[in-house]
């Protein structure tokens, strides 16, 4: 092959790389497209101040709020879509988070919720375990056993890294198998997302399991109530909630509940659980999960990013909404970690497309925010460690010692 | 998906080091990610490149040159 014929080839390979690369977005489908564009269901309240700080001391309910893979630009990318300042932007407490894991700068999901929930560095992968594989026990199971209702709340697979990292001890986030298993063995007492197909026996058609066990029947028999519809939730009244709405993660579309539904229904079911608990007034923790920003910005698709940002704000309003009446519930909202290294660059706000940039298809290392509300929420203000939050979220609740070994 | 294709999955944790369209020879680092998966198993032109959310991982097609 002579040279000149070499360069023609190179160049046609740089040109066909280019417009495939650029025909990406187009290659949505149309109606995929309509959906990510319909944002009807976000009401802006139009205020700009931040909510209100309380001199209210004691810390009866935890909640808190991660946005998978949301930093500060997807949070000004939906912001500007809207054109009002978010829910999230207006905490009264802010500050910010640094995210690296035990074995490297920029941290997945596992390692991240592992820190957030048990106070301690993990590898990337592993799932509420140091590096050495040895457990420790979450925020969530500590808050258990002092006698608190808890809750968990994703849309994706319930079994994911992020929600798993509070109910579930395993090497590697892929043994979704078992951390259902472990969910459930917990009692934690609200399970609301996807990932039916990890709870049904290996001979149902749908099932994603390795083995025989029918974790739905099993559930019902200690005493879950399992449901699958916005309906069935609204409806039940009991103490322990299976909720599996897809058997993956959810289309985060109708009918399936919103996860702001899905927020507004888990607070109501742990105060009823909290309620009839052994001890009165002994609150709950919840932790909520908007799953599908990650994915948005992984395949760099700036509608969805808002969408999903949209979606996971609209829960904090409901979160917001309850904490502000209750008087003793604290609301953190951070995130995991940041997703595509997205920043704003051309101001063509009518197509969000043009409007952001993309650094990686990755993780970043970049810091994450943080918000808070509600009593004690001043100690979260300022730049700390994401192993710092369920530290100080310890010491409000008067747990200790943090961080702790499971037996 | 041709039967031709050589599928590699790799952690989209990390930033890929390939775009559609490229060009890789075999042994190629085709992402920033730790582990043996992060090298191109065969020679040929990245195909495509779907993100796999459940398994949270990148699934890249590459067509092996003849």
């Amino acid at each position: 092959m002579n040279r000149t014929l070499r360069v023609v080839i190179v160049a046609v390979t740089v040109v066909v790389a280019i417009v495939l690369v650029n025909l990406v977005p187009a290659a949505e489908s149309p109606s995929t497209r309509a959906k990510a564009d319909d944002l009807s269901f976000y009401q802006t309240s139009g205020a700009t101040t931040p909510y209100p700080l309380t001199s209210e001391k004691e810390v009866r309910n935890v909640i808190l709020c991660i946005g998978d893979g949301m930093s500060s630009g997807q949070i000004a990318l939906a912001s500007a879509k809207v054109g009002a300042k978010l829910h999230i932007e207006r905490m009264p407490v802010t500050g910010l988070v640094q995210t690296r894991s035990a074995n490297s700068r920029v941290t997945d999901s596992a390692a991240a919720a592992t820190a957030l929930a048990t106070g301690v560095k993990t590898k990337n992968g592993m799932i509420g375990t140091a590096p050495n594989g040895q457990a420790y026990r979450s925020i969530l199971e500590l808050a258990k056993a002092a006698g608190m209702a808890t809750g968990l709340v994703a849309t994706s697979t319930i079994t994911h890294a992020t929600p798993a990292s509070f109910g579930a001890h395993v090497r590697s986030r892929s043994s979704e198998n078992a951390i259902a298993e472990q969910l459930l063995a917990n009692r934690v007492n609200v399970l609301l997302g996807g990932g039916r197909k990890f709870f049904l026996p290996r001979s149902d058609r749908d099932s994603a399991r390795k083995d025989n066990r029918d974790l739905i029947a099993e559930a019902r028999q200690a005493g879950y109530m399992y449901v699958t519809s916005e309906q069935e939730l609204r409806s039940t009244q009991h103490p322990y909630v299976l909720g599996l709405f897809q058997l993956g993660a959810l289309t985060t579309e109708p009918p399936e509940p919103s996860l702001s539904t899905l927020a507004h229904e888990a607070i109501r079911l742990l105060r009823q659980a909290g309620q009839t608990a052994p001890t009165s007034n002994s609150g709950f923790f919840l932790m909520i999960e908007g799953s599908q920003i990650d994915s948005a910005c992984h395949e760099h698709n700036a509608r969805r990013a808002i969408r999903q940002t949209l979606l996971f704000d609209q829960a904090v309003q409901a979160v917001i909404d309850f904490a502000l009446q209750d008087g003793h519930t604290l609301v953190i909202v951070t995130a995991d970690h940041e997703t595509g290294g997205l920043s704003l660059s051309r101001a063509d706000e009518k197509n969000p497309d043009t409007q952001v940039r993309w650094s990686t298809k990755g993780h970043t290392g970049s810091p994450v925010p943080i918000g808070a509300l509600g009593p004690g929420a001043a100690i979260f203000a300022g730049t700390q460690d994401n192993t710092d939050i369920p530290s100080k979220t310890a010491q409000l609740l008067n747990i200790r010692p943090f961080p702790q070994l499971a037996q | 998906m041709s039967a031709r294709e050589t599928i590699v999955r790799v952690d989209a944790t990390y930033d890929l080091r390939v775009r559609v369209g490229d060009p890789v020879h075999r042994g190629d680092r085709i992402s920033d990610a730790p582990a043996q998966h992060a090298f191109a198993p065969v020679s040929g032109v990245v195909k495509s490149i779907q993100f796999d959310p459940q398994n949270h991982e990148f699934v890249i097609a590459i067509l092996p040159t003849a």
